[in-house]
């Protein structure tokens, strides 16, 4: 016997961005709350202070629900946020990489020491060289690298962020990986399984 | 050995590399969401209200100090000269889009949703730019006509000249001169320029906005003049603090060093205690280090770490 039918479930996304559109303030606050530390997040893997992540955060919500209008559902509401936080992270890092004097330091240092004195020197400067080797590559790769090693995001969420084909996403990512290795090598870092290199 | 073996012990590598990051705590709290979230409401209400809030404009209008107004030569490819398609009536308050003939025998070309008419006759035009660009050229006119664009920083006033006047919400008018002169008055009292033919103008708005839209525009002095005024009319300590750091920080990054040098010592004794106190110290002693001055750099130091002797800084000054 036939069971009853069953109604399509509602899409909530869909009806969250109605109300964006619409101008709902609580839709925008909870919106804002639901994806804000994720944006925060993602934003301080490229920029260097965590004040200037909170500027990225703002500029992509002020961005995002003036643009709400024109998102057309393709996407996630999410890797949509994630595609307006890469755009705007790079173009502030790139500004600052384009005027930093070297060897100046980044704003905020008490967001530099975030992780509390409880963090040992060694994890700091462990910390250090990570950066160092991932500000060494290129946009492209790095991007793919945070997305997929530091966010978890799988190849076609992340051909999506981009916007680009997931073949593209493969080979910058396998690119950024051995570029990451190389980097870390020529700085003396021992990496697990190395044959032949120092531990 | 393979590339796939290669790949994969790379992957391996690279994730292992990687967990630092991967595991460092985020400093996103209850406190930073919401302060971020005002910040977010205060800008969208002040382009909600359409109108700019030129916090600082009376300041500014005494100092009678150019500050804002950057004055370029850049010289850019004129637009192709707009072609009348619509001569119709146009009301008070009417949207204007596309190109349109104007009763005063104007031709304009308006792209951007947040362009409309204030006054359309034959002896007088003002066109109300909020969002958008305005491409206009202007046949002499008579005594007694005019033809203004009014943007919320500037009223561009012109007669018999092309002339395109572009407004970004985000804190700046631009006005490029293709053929003729425009006289630009800045809204805040601030002097007027006269603007000449090839040469673009730029108002930028005297808020944190009007200093990143600066920024972005790669106009880094126009931006620490901004933040500088800022830093010292901002309504509260902690804005007045945020804003110099920037300042600092931008001169850190291009300026010359002596100018950061100044800066760092004038704020370094003007807030010795309270937010950003510790930052204001060191990067005063570093100022003075890359300045070449290592004695100052030193006995900066030395203060700093006497003063801060668990801040993070304090170790950074070591061994100068």
């Amino acid at each position: 016997m036939d069971g009853p039918v069953a109604e399509a479930p509602p899409n909530p996304e869909a009806a969250l961005i109605e109300r964006l559109i619409a101008g709902d303030e609580a839709a925008h606050r909870s919106f804002y709350r639901t994806h804000a530390a994720d944006v925060h997040r993602l934003a301080r893997r490229f920029v260097h202070s965590d004040a200037e992540a909170d500027e990225v955060v703002q500029e992509v919500f002020l961005s995002a629900f003036k643009a709400i209008d024109r998102f057309r559902g393709g996407s996630k509401l999410r890797t949509w946020l994630y595609r307006i936080t890469v755009n705007r992270a790079l173009k502030r890092q790139r500004w600052w990489s384009r005027r930093r004097e070297v060897g100046s330091e980044p704003l905020d240092h008490r967001a530099q020491r975030a992780p509390g004195p409880e963090v040992r020197a060694a994890d700091r400067e462990a910390l250090a060289i990570v950066r160092r080797c991932l500000d060494a590559l290129d946009d492209r790769k790095r991007t793919v690298l945070v997305l997929h090693e530091l966010e978890g995001l799988d190849t076609k969420e992340i051909a999506a962020v981009l916007d680009c084909p997931r073949s593209t996403v493969l080979t910058r990512l396998s690119r950024a990986r051995a570029e990451l290795v190389k980097s870390a090598r020529a700085l003396g870092v021992a990496l697990p399984d190395d044959e032949g290199e120092p531990r | 050995m393979t590339s796939e073996p290669i790949e994969a012990r790379e992957a391996e590598q690279a994730r292992a590399l990687l967990a630092p990051l991967r595991d460092a705590p985020s400093a996103w709290d209850e406190a930073r969401a919401d302060a971020v979230w005002d910040r977010i409401v205060e800008a969208r209400g002040a382009d909600r209200r359409r109108r700019v809030a030129l916090t600082f404009a009376a300041a500014a209008a005494a100092a009678g100090l150019a500050v804002g107004l950057a004055l370029t030569s850049a010289r850019r490819p004129p637009a192709p000269a707009p072609v009348a398609e619509s001569a119709a009536p146009l009301a008070p308050g009417a949207p204007l889009r596309g190109r349109v003939a104007l009763p005063s025998g104007a031709q304009v070309e308006a792209v951007g949703a947040g362009i409309r008419v204030a006054t359309a006759t034959a002896d007088e035009t003002r066109l109300d730019l909020r969002d958008g660009a305005v491409e206009s050229q202007v046949p002499h006119l008579a005594a007694g006509q005019r033809y203004v664009v009014e943007t919320p920083l500037a009223a561009v006033e012109v007669r018999g000249t092309r002339f395109t006047v572009e407004h970004h919400p985000e804190g700046a008018t631009e006005v490029r001169v293709t053929e003729g002169r425009v006289e630009v008055r800045p809204v805040d009292g601030r002097p007027g320029r006269l603007v000449g033919p090839g040469e673009t103008l730029r108002v930028q708005r005297l808020d944190r906005a009007g200093a990143e839209a600066a920024e972005d525009a790669g106009d880094l002095s126009q931006a620490v003049a901004i933040l500088q005024r800022l830093a010292e009319q901002a309504p509260t300590d902690l804005e007045r603090r945020n804003h110099a750091l920037r300042a600092g920080r931008l001169l850190d990054a291009h300026g010359p060093v002596e100018d950061a040098v100044a800066w760092w010592a004038r704020l370094r004794v003007r807030h010795p205690e309270g937010a950003h106190a510790e930052e204001f110290a060191f990067r005063h002693a570093d100022a003075l280090r890359r300045a070449g001055r290592l004695d100052e750099a030193r006995a900066a130091g030395a203060a700093l770490r006497a003063r801060f002797p668990d801040g993070a800084r304090a170790a950074e000054t070591r061994g100068w």
